[in-house]
C-alpha cells in the first residue's frame, strides 16, 4: 500500500511533537525511522496507526484520505503496529489473544490458522499458556502473527529488538525480509540503533525535534546518520579502566544463595563484591538478572544461603534495612516503580531530601536539576518527562553516600547521549567507591562500563568473569547457552 | 436422607438470590466496572418486585419490576463511571445508602402485608425420583434460574468470542481498545446486565426465599456478601456459585445448631458465616505472603493444591478508560 503523509502537526500543549512532516512510503521496501528519544517517531507512527490524530494535515492512503480514523479502521486499510511494550493480554491464552479481534472463527480454526502461521516463520508457541508467562520476543512474534493474519499490508515495528535475544532477532529480521520482498509488505522499523537500521533498511528516515531532516536509500554512512539525529557531532565514550583495583576486600559475600521469584527460582549463587566494583549481568530476560538484583535489594526472599553486607547475615531481613544500609535499586520500570507519576519534580527532591534532615544530604531541587541537566521545570509531574529525564531524576535522587546501587536496564529506551551522561555519572560514583551492579541487554554497554560480567543462562549463574577477558561474541554464545562456562 | 436432601433443598433456595448477585457482579467485574452498590439496590428491588407484585396480584410482573430497578440503579452507575469517567466507588456506595433508605421510606405503605409470591414449580420425572426428586423436584423458579444462568455464564465467559472480549475489556482496555473492540459499549453493557442480576436477586428474595417486606427484610447484607463472594470465587461462575452456596450453608448450619446448642445465644449462629467467610478469604488469598511461600517451598505438594485457588482480578477493575487520553 502507498501511504502519503502530508504536512503533518502534531502539538500536545505547546510541546511541537510533530511539525510540518510530508512522507512517502512504498509498498515492498522496508524503512528505518531513526531519532533520538523523543524525536516523535511514535508520535508520527501512532497517527498512521490511528492511535492519535494528528493537530494538522492528513494521511493518504493509496491516495484517499481517512476519516474519523482509529486503531480498528487503521487495521481495517491493513496497518498494523506492533508495540514497543506489547499491547496484548497478559491474562489471557495465547489462542485467545489471537483471536481476539480477528477474524471470526471458532476455536478449532483459531488454534489450526495460529499453528499454520508460527510453523511458516518457525516460531514456537504453545496456544494453552498464558501470554503473561511468554518472553517478550514471544509476544511480539505473536503479535506479528496476529498482524499478518488480519492482513496488515504495513507493518510499523516501535523498537522490536528492546528485549529480545540475538537469535530472535536475527529471525525477526529473515520474517521482515521475507514479507517486504515476498508479499510486498512497507515494513517501518522504528530505532535509535544504527547497527540495526544498516543491517536490514533499504531506506532511512530521520527525524529530529519533531521534524523530518532527511530520507536517504543505503548504502548508510553513520556519521552522517550521527549528525542528522543530533545535530553536532557526539564525543566519543570515554575510555573507562577495565581492571578493577583488586586490593579491597569483598563487602557483600553471596553463598550459595537460592532467591524464590514469582515464576521461578534462582539456586546456588555465590559471589562476592567489592567496594567501587561494576558488575554487569548479562543474559535473556528471565534467566536470573532480575532476581538478583531484587535479591540484593532485599526484594526477593532468600530461601537457602547466606547474604552478608559487612559481616552481618542479611538474608530474611526487611527492604527498609537493606535500603538504610546504604543499598539502592532503581528498577527498569522507572515512572511505575521508581517515581511518584503525578507528583512533581519539586516534591520528588522533598520527599528524598527532607529539609529537617540535619542538611547533611542536602541538596536543593534547583541544584539537582542543574546537576543532572534534567531537562524539565520544578513543576512538571514526572509522568511528563522523556525516559531520559525520568533516569537523570532518579539518580537525582540517590542520597551521595551509598553503598551499592542496583540498575536494572539503566539505559533502556535512552538515546545515546543520554546513555552517556548516565554512564559518566555512575562512574563517578564508583570513583567514590559505590559498588555497582547492572543488568543491560546491551551487550556493548556491560562490556564498555563493567568490571566484571556475570552471565546467566538456563535460570543459572554460569560465569563469572572480568570483563578484559572475555568478548561480546563469547557472552552472546554463553547466554544462548552456546560453549563451555568457566 | 430425606433430612439430608432437604437441608440440600433448602440450601439451594436460600442460595438462590446470593448466586444471582454474585453472577451479576462477577460479569461487571470482568468488564473492569465495580459495582458497590449491591446492598442497596438488593434492598430496594425486593420492595419494588414485593410492591409491584400486590398491586399487580401478579408476581411475575414483580419479578420484573425488581429488573428493572437493577437495571436503573446500575444506569446511574454506568453514567457516572464509565461514561463520564468519575469515581465509581464513591457513586456505587451512596447507591448504596440511598437505595435502602428509598427502599424503606417507600416501601412502609406495604410493609408486612401479605401478597402474591412465586410459584413452586415441580418437575415431572424427577419429582418422584429418590434423593434428587426433593432436592431440585419442586424449587422455585428462581432457584432453576439461578443454577441455568451459572452454567449458562460459565459457558458464555469462557467459551464465546464475546465472553473473550467481556474478558479482555476488564483486563487491559487500551489492547482492546486497539483491536476495535467497542470498549465503553461493552462496559455499560455488561454494568446493566449485571444489574439486572443484582436486581433479579432483591427478586428472588421478597417473591420466593423471603417472601414479603419489612424492615428489616432479611436480604440485609447479603449485596455486601455477594461483593465478597466475587472475590472469593476469583471472578469465576462456578466457583462464585459454589461460595454463595458456601454462605448459604453455613446459614443452615447456624440455625441447626442453634437448636442442638439452646444455651448460647442465637445472635452468635446468626452472624458466624461472616467471620468464617472472611476467614475464607484470607485462605485464598494466602498464597502471596513470605512464610507461606516459606512453607509451599519446603512442602511443594501444598503450593500445588492451592495454586487452583490462587485468584487475580481484572488487571484494570476499576480503572477509568478514555480513548481519546493517550497514556
Amino acid at each position: 500500500m502507498h501511504v502519503e503523509f502530508q504536512d503533518i502537526h502534531k502539538y500536545y500543549g505547546r510541546v511541537r511533537a510533530n511539525e510540518g512532516i510530508d512522507l512517502t512510503l512504498e509498498p515492498g521496501r522496508i524503512y528505518g525511522l531513526l531519532g533520538e528519544n523523543g524525536a516523535g517517531k511514535s508520535t508520527l507512527m501512532r497517527m498512521l496507526a490511528g492511535h492519535i490524530e494528528p493537530t494538522r494535515g492528513r494521511i493518504l492512503f493509496d491516495g484517499k484520505p481517512s476519516r474519523g480514523f482509529n486503531p480498528s479502521r487503521a487495521l481495517a486499510l491493513g496497518v498494523g503496529m506492533l508495540y514497543q511494550d506489547p499491547l496484548d493480554f497478559p491474562a489471557l491464552k495465547v489462542w485467545e489473544n489471537f483471536r481476539l479481534g480477528g477474524t471470526k472463527r471458532d476455536r478449532r480454526d483459531t488454534l489450526s490458522r495460529l499453528q499454520k502461521l508460527a510453523d511458516r516463520f518457525h516460531f514456537r508457541l504453545s496456544p494453552e499458556e498464558k501470554v503473561g508467562e511468554l518472553t517478550v520476543g514471544e509476544r511480539q512474534q505473536l503479535e506479528l502473527l496476529r498482524l499478518l493474519d488480519l492482513g496488515a499490508k504495513v507493518l510499523i515495528l516501535d523498537e522490536p529488538t528492546t528485549g529480545i535475544s540475538v537469535k530472535q532477532k536475527e529471525m525477526l529480521f529473515t520474517t521482515m525480509r521475507q514479507l517486504a520482498r515476498d508479499k510486498g509488505r512497507t515494513i517501518v522499523f522504528v530505532t535509535h540503533k544504527l547497527a540495526e537500521v544498516e543491517e536490514l533498511c533499504q531506506e532511512v528516515i530521520v527525524l529530529r525535534r519533531g521534524k523530518l531532516t532527511a530520507k536517504l536509500p543505503a548504502p548508510f554512512r553513520p556519521d552522517e546518520l550521527i549528525k542528522l539525529m543530533f545535530g553536532a557531532k557526539q564525543e566519543e565514550p570515554e575510555e573507562d579502566q577495565h581492571r578493577h583495583n583488586l586490593v579491597e576486600e569483598n563487602f557483600i559475600q553471596l553463598e550459595q544463595v537460592q532467591l524464590l521469584g514469582e515464576k521461578y527460582t534462582l539456586r546456588d549463587v555465590s559471589l562476592g563484591i567489592r567496594p567501587g566494583e561494576i558488575l554487569g549481568l548479562a543474559g535473556l530476560e528471565g534467566n536470573g538478572q532480575e532476581l538478583l538484583l531484587r535479591g540484593l535489594a532485599g526484594l526477593v526472599r532468600v530461601m537457602k544461603g547466606r547474604l552478608i553486607f559487612d559481616g552481618e547475615e542479611f538474608q530474611g531481613r526487611p527492604y527498609l534495612e537493606f535500603r538504610r544500609s546504604g543499598i539502592h535499586f532503581l528498577p527498569a520500570a522507572r515512572l511505575e516503580h521508581g517515581l511518584f507519576p503525578d507528583l512533581s519534580l519539586n516534591e520528588h527532591f522533598r520527599l528524598a531530601f527532607p529539609p529537617h534532615n540535619g542538611g547533611r544530604h542536602k541538596l536543593s531541587p534547583e541544584e539537582g536539576m542543574k546537576a543532572f541537566s534534567i531537562q524539565a521545570k520544578l513543576s512538571t509531574s514526572a509522568r511528563a518527562l522523556s525516559g531520559g529525564n525520568q533516569q537523570r531524576l532518579l539518580l537525582a535522587l540517590i542520597p551521595r553516600q551509598i553503598r551499592l546501587l542496583l540498575l536494572e536496564h539503566p539505559t533502556r529506551g535512552l538515546d545515546h547521549g543520554s546513555g552517556q551522561q548516565v554512564w559518566s555519572h555512575l562512574r563517578e560514583r564508583c570513583r567514590q567507591s559505590t559498588a555497582l551492579v547492572f543488568s543491560s541487554a546491551d551487550l556493548d554497554e556491560i562490556k564498555d562500563n563493567s568490571h566484571r560480567v556475570l552471565i546467566f543462562y538456563n535460570r543459572r549463574l554460569i560465569a563469572d568473569r572480568p570483563t578484559f577477558s572475555i568478548s561480546v561474541e563469547e557472552m552472546g554464545r554463553l547466554m544462548a547457552g552456546e560453549g563451555r562456562a568457566v | 436422607m430425606d433430612f439430608l436432601a432437604l437441608t440440600i433443598a433448602g440450601i439451594l433456595s436460600a442460595g438462590a438470590p446470593l448466586v444471582l448477585a454474585t453472577l451479576g457482579e462477577t460479569l461487571t467485574e470482568r468488564a473492569g466496572v465495580i459495582n458497590l452498590s449491591l446492598d442497596g439496590t438488593v434492598l430496594l428491588a425486593a420492595m419494588t418486585g414485593f410492591a409491584v407484585a400486590l398491586i399487580s396480584g401478579n408476581p411475575w410482573w414483580g419479578l420484573v419490576g425488581s429488573v428493572g430497578v437493577g437495571v436503573a440503579t446500575a444506569s446511574i452507575l454506568a453514567l457516572v463511571g464509565p461514561v463520564l469517567g468519575r469515581s465509581q466507588l464513591a457513586v456505587g456506595f451512596i447507591l448504596t445508602l440511598f437505595c435502602r433508605d428509598l427502599a424503606y421510606f417507600l416501601g412502609h405503605p406495604y410493609a408486612r402485608k401479605f401478597g402474591p409470591e412465586l410459584p413452586v414449580w415441580s418437575i415431572p420425572g424427577i419429582r418422584n425420583l429418590p434423593f434428587i426428586g426433593p432436592i431440585i423436584g419442586y424449587q422455585s423458579p428462581v432457584v432453576y434460574l439461578s443454577l441455568a444462568l451459572t452454567f449458562f455464564f460459565w459457558w458464555w465467559l469462557f467459551s464465546t468470542r464475546s465472553g473473550l472480549e467481556l474478558r479482555a475489556v476488564g483486563e487491559e482496555p487500551w489492547a482492546a481498545f486497539a483491536r476495535g473492540i467497542k470498549v465503553q459499549r461493552l462496559r455499560i453493557v455488561y454494568t446493566l446486565i449485571g444489574g439486572a442480576l443484582v436486581g433479579l436477586a432483591g427478586g428472588a428474595f421478597s417473591l420466593a426465599v423471603k417472601p414479603g417486606w419489612g424492615r428489616p427484610q432479611g436480604a440485609e447484607g447479603a449485596g455486601w456478601i455477594a461483593l465478597a463472594i466475587v472475590i472469593f470465587g476469583g471472578w469465576h461462575p462456578l466457583r462464585g456459585a459454589l461460595g454463595a452456596y458456601l454462605f448459604a450453608t453455613l446459614q443452615v448450619l447456624g440455625i441447626y445448631l442453634q437448636e442442638l446448642f439452646p444455651g448460647l445465644p442465637a445472635v452468635l449462629f446468626q452472624v458466624a458465616p461472616f467471620p468464617v467467610m472472611i476467614l475464607t478469604l484470607l485462605l485464598v488469598n494466602m498464597g502471596r505472603t513470605g512464610w507461606f511461600k516459606d512453607l509451599a517451598f519446603r512442602y511443594p505438594g501444598l503450593k500445588r493444591w492451592l495454586i487452583r485457588w490462587q485468584v487475580t482480578a481484572p488487571a484494570a477493575l476499576g480503572l477509568d478508560f478514555r480513548p481519546e487520553k493517550e497514556t
